[in-house]
């Protein structure tokens, strides 16, 4: 595999099932893809598309009955996968890749105090004193914008915005290089969702973070991601920049492109919104050829036949379609 | 006091609300008890609005600005505090018994979740039969089967006779917002209330509810009271938005008029802070032109209730009373003081 000093993680051909009792459930099925030095890579998709097993997997804890059949990920020109458990506890989780997982805010032990969350946190994987401990603590809380009034607060005291904030200062305080964020938006309001996504990209700026930014919504992606990577039924659609997917002469995939006239827009007053028809499919079993020809209106006999490879069809925009350069 | 005879007259409008108030009482502390003092939760303090027949009403806010807590008054799951309902030209403020079970089959509801509003031991035909049952419209179980059947056509759910058999959890998030939606529409009801319909359904399908949603309500005539916080689907959705805070209406008028020129600072910050899917905005802060964060419902501020947020408040907003909605013409109406100079 080539590697590349620019990339401060790659993922090569994995694949992750969920074993289930009515067969193994293929929620990746060769996924690949690179994380850049301070970028933001955007994972969008509708849900069960792979999203958050993809966020998962890069911490090697994939949720139970899942299981990483095969493919690698490099972090520091190192297969994370190859290590056994405690080696990714000490070395790797919090330390170099860090999680602010789904709902975390409301995942706060409500019978603990900010500081005592945190503490445990900092303490379970630094020896440290409690006096310096809490000065990098606050430290933290600062760059997220918060006073170190909270720390004697308990988590029902403070509002969602507030508890966002935490969770985010608590996944950075080991320093990593690498933050996942799956949905840290999604449960909050327009105006409080609007100051966290401008705190990750102070953050992002001032500590020289990668971000692997998680979502369903399409026009919070958009705010974030310098690189989009859309996902569907466990397989990548379409990668691009920012500007390949948003931009002026559209997405290249069928789905990316469908999905985005989903979105409604604020500005731009439409008679009908468009919709797919159709559900994702059952990755129990998942449809010969493209997984998308189901639902898709340009779908032809190779479609229904032959999977698309992920193909680049212009400098950093990959697509996996059979007919992406036909218009 | 408004004028009842008045607010009688006027039939185009399904809905006269006056004025309505809901305020839930916080447990007292010791002392509190003793000096005879009572707190509040001011959830709902004092909104008036006419809801036209035939229209889909949009209620729009965040999280805490008591847009659910007004449907439920609406829905009279709630007795409101004081204020004044009329609906259909008949006072339904404070309703019992047999008059309330009648105004429930009139108004029906919409849940946000439809993995959890519905029972999982039952059949999606026993779902849409118990108000039926509940209601006794029908004397015999083939009539109401028929009208299940009915409902079910109605919202597109095709074979109906299929999917009376099967049970939620064999539906994906779309198909049972539909079913949901078929529980609401079999009593014949004039008036929906929808809270998040389909916030938590996948943004392929979201579009493809609401377009039936619409369909029916052309159909059928009915009204709906849509509640969200997502501006974007309400532009689409709605014939009129009103724009909540802190349990008052702020904003009120067409989706065009209200998006496109909002004059009420709230609103203007609520819509700068929605994300659009354009390009290039990613190494950009972005402005959003508001203060803090929503302040109790049980401390309200003083005077406007918006001005220690407000960007452009000036001491007329805390000195003097509350603003009320003033008509800007075109049934645009905006509760703010300083709504011209900026």
């Amino acid at each position: 595999m080539e590697k590349n000093k620019e990339y401060v993680m790659q993922v090569n051909n994995l694949k992750l099932y969920y074993f289930t009792s009515m067969g193994p459930v293929k929620a990746l099925d060769d996924v690949s893809f690179h994380l850049k030095k301070g970028e933001t890579l955007g994972l969008v998709g509708e849900s069960g598309c792979g999203k958050t097993t993809t966020g998962t997997a890069i911490l090697n804890m994939p949720s139970p009955p899942g299981r990483i059949v095969s493919g690698e990920i490099i972090v520091d020109g190192e297969n994370i996968l190859t290590l056994n458990e405690s080696t990714i506890r000490k070395r790797v989780r919090w330390e170099k890749i860090s999680m602010v997982f789904q709902g975390a805010m409301n995942c706060l032990t409500p019978v603990y105090t900010v500081e005592k969350l945190m503490l445990e946190t900092l303490q379970e994987h630094r020896k440290m004193e409690r006096d310096k401990a809490l000065a990098l603590i606050s430290r933290y809380l600062g760059l997220v914008g918060l006073s170190n009034d909270v720390l004697k607060r308990y988590p029902h005291e403070l509002s969602g915005g507030m508890k966002q904030r935490i969770v985010i200062a608590t996944a950075l305080f080991l320093e990593p290089k690498i933050v996942i964020c799956d949905e840290p938006t999604t449960a909050l309001d327009v105006v409080v969702q609007a100051q966290i996504i401008n705190l990750l990209k102070e953050l992002k700026q001032k500590l020289d973070l990668s971000f692997i930014f998680i979502t369903h919504d399409l026009a919070t992606e958009a705010e974030v991601a310098d690189r989009v990577q859309v996902m569907y039924a466990g397989k990548i659609a379409e990668i691009g920049t920012n500007e390949q997917i948003y931009g002026e002469k559209g997405p290249s995939h069928p789905y990316t492109r469908r999905l985005l006239q989903a979105t409604p827009r604020l500005h731009q007053k439409v008679k009908e919104l468009a919709f797919i028809p159709g559900t994702p499919p059952d990755l129990l079993e998942p449809p010969p050829g493209c997984r998308f020809h189901l639902r898709c209106d340009q779908a032809i006999e190779r479609c229904r036949m032959e999977e698309p490879p992920l193909v680049e069809i212009e400098p950093e925009h990959r697509v996996a379609c059979w007919r992406c350069c036909e218009w | 006091m408004v004028d009842k005879t008045e607010l009688k007259r006027n039939v185009d409008h399904i809905f006269q609300i006056r004025g309505l108030k809901k305020w839930f009482p916080v447990r007292r502390s010791m002392g509190e008890f003793f000096r005879k003092e009572q707190r509040f939760v001011k959830a709902v303090d004092g909104i008036s609005f006419d809801i036209q027949r035939g229209e889909i009403f949009g209620l729009v806010g965040e999280s805490g600005c008591g847009k659910t807590t007004t449907g439920k008054l609406i829905m009279k799951l709630l007795d409101p505090t004081s204020g004044e309902m009329v609906f259909n030209g008949e006072d339904v403020t404070f309703l019992s018994g047999p008059k309330q079970q009648k105004y429930r089959q009139k108004v029906q509801m919409v849940f946000q979740d439809p993995y959890a509003s519905m029972n999982p031991r039952f059949k999606i035909r026993d779902v849409l039969e118990e108000p039926l049952i509940i209601h006794k419209t029908h004397d015999a179980r083939a009539g109401r089967l028929e009208k299940v059947e009915k409902a079910l056509t109605e919202v597109r759910l095709q074979p109906p006779r299929e999917f009376m058999e099967r049970f939620p959890h064999m539906l994906s998030g779309g198909q049972r917002q539909r079913a949901a939606t078929a529980r609401s529409l079999i009593l014949n009801p004039s008036v929906i209330v929808a809270d998040e319909p389909v916030s938590m359904i996948d943004l392929s399908t979201r579009a493809e509810i609401l377009h039936m949603m619409k369909e029916v309500q052309r159909d059928l005539g009915l009204t709906y009271i849509y509640i969200t916080h997502d501006l974007s689907t309400a532009r689409y959705f709605t014939d009129r938005i009103a724009v909540m805070y802190l349990g008052r209406i702020v904003e009120l008028g067409n989706p065009d008029d209200v998006i496109d020129f909002p004059r009420h600072p709230y609103t203007r910050a609520l819509i700068a802070a929605v994300c659009e899917p354009v390009a290039g905005k990613v190494n950009r802060i972005k402005e959003v032109p508001i203060k803090g964060e929503i302040p109790s419902a049980q401390n309200i501020p003083q005077g406007c209730r918006f001005h220690p947020r407000c960007p452009f408040a000036q001491e007329e907003c805390w000195q003097k009373v509350e603003p009320e909605l003033e008509d800007l013409g075109g049934g645009h109406l905006v509760a703010c003081r300083r709504y011209a100079q900026i």
